[in-house]
């Protein structure tokens, strides 16, 4: 079992890199590794809630809200982060916690593995 | 005065890698840079377990590329580089059929060939357990 740590770092739904990333993490969950999950810059974004009206778009605050199900807890986003972005954090989604630069260098390190999106 | 060596568990110690390649061959320098590091494991004593192609890293599977002459072929250099360290080339099947790349079967021809192989994310977190690191490009 590795501890893998997964960084999203874009926007909800301009590319599908968060969609993807929630996949790999789901998929590394499901075969016996821990998951820690850091939303920074504009991945801070995917923690409004959204209702998307496209067809064959998959909601993704929806999805972000299921991750307990797949054992996957462990959900910060950066604050220095959000202050930049002037989002109010009455805002966000209550899946992740708040998490300084430091916390988030101290994750990195204690991580065996760190994949971004 | 003795130098002490720097790293020395570092280098010391043998590791198993995985890589994880996300970017696309000629868009991103990340490909390239895989490649590279691939190499440098093989030459060293170290071990490459395998290679899992996600998102647009897929496009390194496609074995209809043909770039000119005069520039480098990514398909053939994965190709070599798993003939000499027998590392699987892992294509996530998810990402892959989304964006038309397939496995020959016997009702259709397809567009990726040996050695690469399509797989679910499943393989690739399967072997992970036996890699001490894992490094996207």
């Amino acid at each position: 079992m590795a501890n893998i740590l997964i960084r999203f770092t874009t926007s909800p739904y301009g590319s599908s890199d968060a969609p993807d990333g929630l996949d790999f993490a789901i998929g590394a969950t499901n075969y016996g590794h821990q998951v820690s999950l850091v939303f920074e810059g504009n991945g801070v974004w995917q923690l409004i809630n959204q209702s998307p009206q496209d067809k064959g778009v998959k909601n993704h605050s929806k999805r972000l809200k299921s991750l307990t199900f797949f054992d996957i807890d462990a959900c910060y986003y950066c604050e220095e982060d959000r202050l930049n972005l002037g989002i109010e954090k009455d805002k966000l989604s209550g899946i992740a916690t708040q998490a300084n630069k430091d916390h988030i260098y101290t994750l990195i390190n204690n991580s065996d593995h760190v994949v971004t999106f | 005065m003795e130098k002490t060596p720097r790293y020395w568990g570092v280098f010391v110690s043998m590791s198993t890698y995985s890589i994880l390649v996300t970017a696309s061959p000629y868009d991103h320098p990340g490909s390239a840079s895989a490649i590279r590091f691939c190499k440098q494991i093989i030459h060293s004593e170290h071990t490459l377990s395998q290679v899992f192609f996600y998102q647009q890293g897929i496009y390194n599977a496609l074995s209809a590329m043909v770039p000119p002459n005069d520039e480098r072929n990514m398909f053939n250099e994965w190709k070599k580089i798993h003939s000499v360290s027998g590392a699987s080339l892992r294509v996530c099947i998810t990402a892959s059929e989304k964006r038309g790349l397939f496995s020959s079967t016997d009702s259709r021809q397809g567009n990726i060939e040996a050695p690469f192989e399509q797989t679910g994310l499943g393989e690739f977190f399967s072997a992970l357990h036996d890699s001490h690191r894992l490094v996207q490009f």
